[in-house]
């Protein structure tokens, strides 16, 4: 078995203070696998001692319960928020180092197989048929960017693609760009995934392949900017790209960004009162990994009406939402426990809603919903938005 | 453990506490084998987390008739390899239970359990009591408010409070053989507010790293949180100088914390260091000094700053001291528990001792040389407690788990460090085993033999973290 660079170089790192545990100065938990089963393997500081124990020979990757442990970290950077020790992003990096590893020896999740037998069938993670890609988009009269030019491209991505129930943040998207007098356009059915989740769950060939597919794409349109509602597409595509040997010739922005410069360039208008208090939850990969929090506040607070209240652990501070790198599949309960945690804070603030700017939050929350009972509505910033003008 | 029995014992521990509270997953296990330090690990044969009380009586009595040794856990961050389970068995990870069961604003104390950490305790007076305070330690908000007063652990307000054992005011026991007990005026009293005056059984569980019972509550003490700070950190020269003024101004008692380092820290730990391996270019020994004042008024903080400066005058010569310009001090000393570990390697270890400062200069040169041998950074805490009628002496190393050369030498430094420091009539605290083997080895006599018999009468089996004070590992 090969060890890879960074579980030998920071598996040994990690002193076990437990820091990582809880967020500093809140002193709240958060860490959902860690707070959810309590053993020590399953919080950071147990997943980087699982490196050193490989190395060692002390664990072996055929062990279910060393996959089990690897595999509940939805990666959403919490510990490296918290940890005093490390450099900043090296807990997360080492867990994606030994889901490559786990990959490379063969032992594999079962719903992660499906996962990548999926991409490669059908360009998208969810088992759905590749031609139904673009059935979102029906009736907006948008742009075919496989035939035609467009200053701006969509991505929807696989989730908000395939999922009827949260279409509106898509949709809702659109109006608003359109409103804004934004020349875009969409791949629809020829839009190809991400690839990011195939790189959380450790299989790089897979995600290679996708993102030079879609830089060649993408680059080949001629398109100024590429726009997401994903945060976890939007995140792949600016930190994990420039991981592959190939140029991006196009800005990548999250809805939140464009939309909040649309606002204040005054392309966008609120007019209309929406009468409602919501809470926001900062997406893991929008906020954490990419420092994106302002935007999606100074857009609610440009809606009249609007009233937002934060939660306690908001911001870098952001509790998970669960469904992230590959454990919403896996692990379905542990994703819905995480998220119903989330909704209960979010009904602590008081608000009647919850606000999000990622689909994969969007769904493991509604999800949660159902199979909690909590009375709580769940939104896309662009639904909320749209509700304005 | 053979599997047959193992399967046997892992069902029995299941319906004490339910299925999803016992492991015996092998990623589990392995972490509870090790800590930070440097002592070789060992594995548990099963993790266990009780909920209650009863669970925790539950799971002793069980260990008791199958003579398996139960490790108490709560953080592990003890710096002594204290939870390392040295004859396998169950490590009973207490996290569960992190209830606050009392808080008496008026007579100050909370009752806590023992997976109530120090996060949790600022999270609870900055929310709810900001007026009061406890004497935090410099530790990660994970660790535990009650194994830190147990293993005799101290904060921030050590030269005037004392060390955290001594501001506790009563105890919960399940006994190894599972009574639970009240111990301090709670077992009299409704209340706990003190362990006096009554005949205090608390010396039966403080400083015994687990081996007589498994502590699930305790009463600490709270303190007024002052709204006036004053930190002034110095950089001085010279050994004799530095700790005679540790000790004037800790005598005085006017600073809530005075506690000092050698230089040499401060200038590598500003990047994150990959080897703990040090050559110490020639040059005078030096120090930096954190003085922290808390006051109530103007007056008061003046006044106490006062006498500090006329102290750090007269105790200095012309150009032997130099006050840190505040935004260049690199650790937030009002922000506690602090974030990770002083080092940043993986591989913290200490030969953390109590004794007379009237030796700190004599031990600093003898500690000094020790470093310097073994090529490792000079860290030493030092820190005078109750008005420095004794104090903290720790020879602290940092160093990478992964680089074998470098663990050797660390071990050889430990084992001289802890023959200088006994032969300085220093003793250690959070002493891992091979320590408190030779303090048997070297101690009274008759205080071995009374150690023994405690042992033996708290815990006929010797179920309770074996291999420590009392029953040696090699008995």
């Amino acid at each position: 078995m090969e060890v890879l660079d960074e579980v030998k170089n920071w598996g040994v790192r990690c002193a076990q203070c437990g820091v990582c545990n809880a967020f500093y100065t809140l002193y709240l938990p958060s860490c959902p696998p860690g707070q959810k089963f309590q053993f020590e393997g399953y919080f950071a500081s147990g997943k980087m001692l699982i490196g050193r124990g490989l190395q060692e020979g002390a664990l072996s990757l055929e062990d279910e319960d060393v996959l089990e442990r690897i595999y509940t970290c939805t990666a959403c950077r919490a510990c490296d928020e918290n940890c005093g020790g490390l450099p900043k992003e090296h807990i997360v990096e080492v867990i994606e180092a030994l889901r490559q590893m786990a990959v490379s020896e063969g032992c594999l999740i079962p719903a992660h197989t499906l996962m990548i037998d999926s991409l490669r069938k059908n360009d998208n993670v969810l088992d759905k048929p590749k031609a139904e890609r673009g059935a979102w988009a029906e009736g907006l009269g948008l742009k075919d960017i496989t035939t035609e030019k467009a200053d701006v491209i969509y991505h929807a991505g696989c989730m908000l693609s395939f999922d009827p129930e949260i279409w509106g943040a898509a949709r809702d998207a659109i109006a608003l760009l359109q409103q804004a007098g934004v020349d875009v356009g969409i791949a629809g059915n020829e839009e190809a995934c991400c690839g990011g989740r195939a790189y959380e769950i450790g299989n790089l060939g897979e995600f290679t392949k996708y993102a030079e597919h879609n830089l060649e794409t993408y680059n080949g349109s001629g398109a100024s900017k590429v726009i997401v509602s994903c945060s976890d597409g939007y995140s792949h595509f600016k930190l994990l790209y420039p991981k592959v040997n190939a140029k991006m010739n196009f800005e990548v922005l999250h809805i939140v960004e464009y939309l909040d410069q649309l606002i204040k360039e005054g392309r966008i208008k609120f007019t209309k009162k929406v009468p409602m208090k919501v809470t926001y939850h900062d997406p893991c990969h929008l906020g954490r990994y990419n420092g994106i929090y302002d935007p999606p506040r100074d857009i609610l607070h440009s809606i009249p009406g609007l009233e937002l209240v934060e939660m306690e652990r908001s911001r870098e501070y952001s509790w998970c939402c669960g469904a992230g790198a590959g454990v919403k599949e896996a692990y379905p309960d542990f994703a819905l426990w995480t998220a119903n945690e989330r909704i209960k804070e979010a009904k602590a603030t008081g608000a009647t809603a919850l606000v999000t700017s990622c689909p994969w939050c969007e769904r493991n929350f509604t999800d949660a919903i159902k199979e909690y009972g909590e009375k709580i509505e769940v939104y896309d910033i662009a639904e909320i938005a749209r509700k304005a003008i | 453990m053979e599997l047959k029995v193992k399967e046997k014992v892992s069902a029995k521990l299941e319906k004490i506490v339910g299925a999803e509270h016992v492991s015996t997953a092998l990623p589990d296990l392995y972490g509870y084998s090790q800590d930070m330090t440097e002592n070789e690990p060992h594995w548990p044969d099963f993790v266990v987390m009780p909920g209650s009380v009863e669970e925790v009586q539950g799971i002793l009595r069980l260990a008791n008739r199958e003579k398996i040794p139960v490790v108490p856990f709560t953080a592990g961050a003890n710096i002594g390899g204290l939870t390392i389970p040295l004859k396998g068995g169950i490590v009973l990870d207490l996290r569960r239970m992190n209830r606050v069961i009392e808080f008496n604003e008026e007579d100050r104390y909370i009752v806590v359990e023992p997976g109530f950490t120090f996060g949790d305790l600022r999270r609870y007076l900055d929310k709810n009591y900001p007026h009061l305070w406890y004497s935090f330690p410099a530790a990660p908000p994970s660790t535990s408010v009650m194994s830190n007063a147990l293993l005799m652990g101290c904060g921030y307000l050590m030269n005037v409070q004392g060390g955290n054992w001594d501001n506790t005011n009563g105890l919960e026991v399940v006994l190894p053989t599972g009574e639970v007990v009240k111990i301090g005026s709670c077992s009299v009293s409704p209340y706990w507010f003190s362990r006096a005056p009554l005949p205090d059984l608390a010396g039966l569980f403080f400083g015994w790293q687990g081996g007589t019972g498994v502590v699930t509550k305790i009463a600490v003490q709270l303190w007024p949180r002052h709204e006036l700070q004053e930190r002034k950190t110095l950089i001085t020269s010279g050994i004799g100088p530095t700790m005679n003024f540790m000790r004037r101004i800790g005598k005085m008692r006017i600073l809530d914390l005075v506690a000092a380092f050698p230089f040499e820290p401060s200038l590598v730990m500003a990047e994150p260091r990959t080897a703990g391996t040090f050559d110490r270019p020639p040059g005078e020994d030096m120090f930096t000094v954190t003085t922290l004042i808390m006051a109530d008024t103007e007056d008061e903080l003046k006044a106490k700053a006062a006498v500090r400066d006329v102290v750090i005058k007269e105790e200095f010569e012309e150009g032997k001291v130099t006050v840190v310009p505040p935004e260049m001090v690199p650790v937030e000393m009002g922000e506690i528990p602090i974030r990770g570990t002083i080092e940043r390697l993986g591989g913290v270890t200490w030969m953390g001792t109590f004794g007379p400062t009237s030796k700190w200069a004599e031990a600093t040169e003898k500690a000094f040389q020790l470093f310097d041998k073994y090529r490792l950074l000079r860290i030493i805490a030092y820190t005078p407690l109750r008005g420095v009628h004794f104090g903290m002496f720790r020879p602290i190393v940092g160093f990478n788990k992964g680089d074998a050369d470098e663990v050797e030498r660390v071990k050889k430094f430990m084992q001289e460090a802890l023959v200088m420091t006994l032969d300085m009539g220093f003793v250690p605290y959070k002493a891992p085993y091979w320590v408190v083997e030779e303090m048997m080895r070297r101690g009274d006599p008759n205080w071995v033999e009374l150690l023994r018999r405690v042992k033996k009468m708290l815990d006929p089996n010797n179920i309770m973290n074996p291999g420590r004070y009392g029953a040696l590992r090699s008995e």
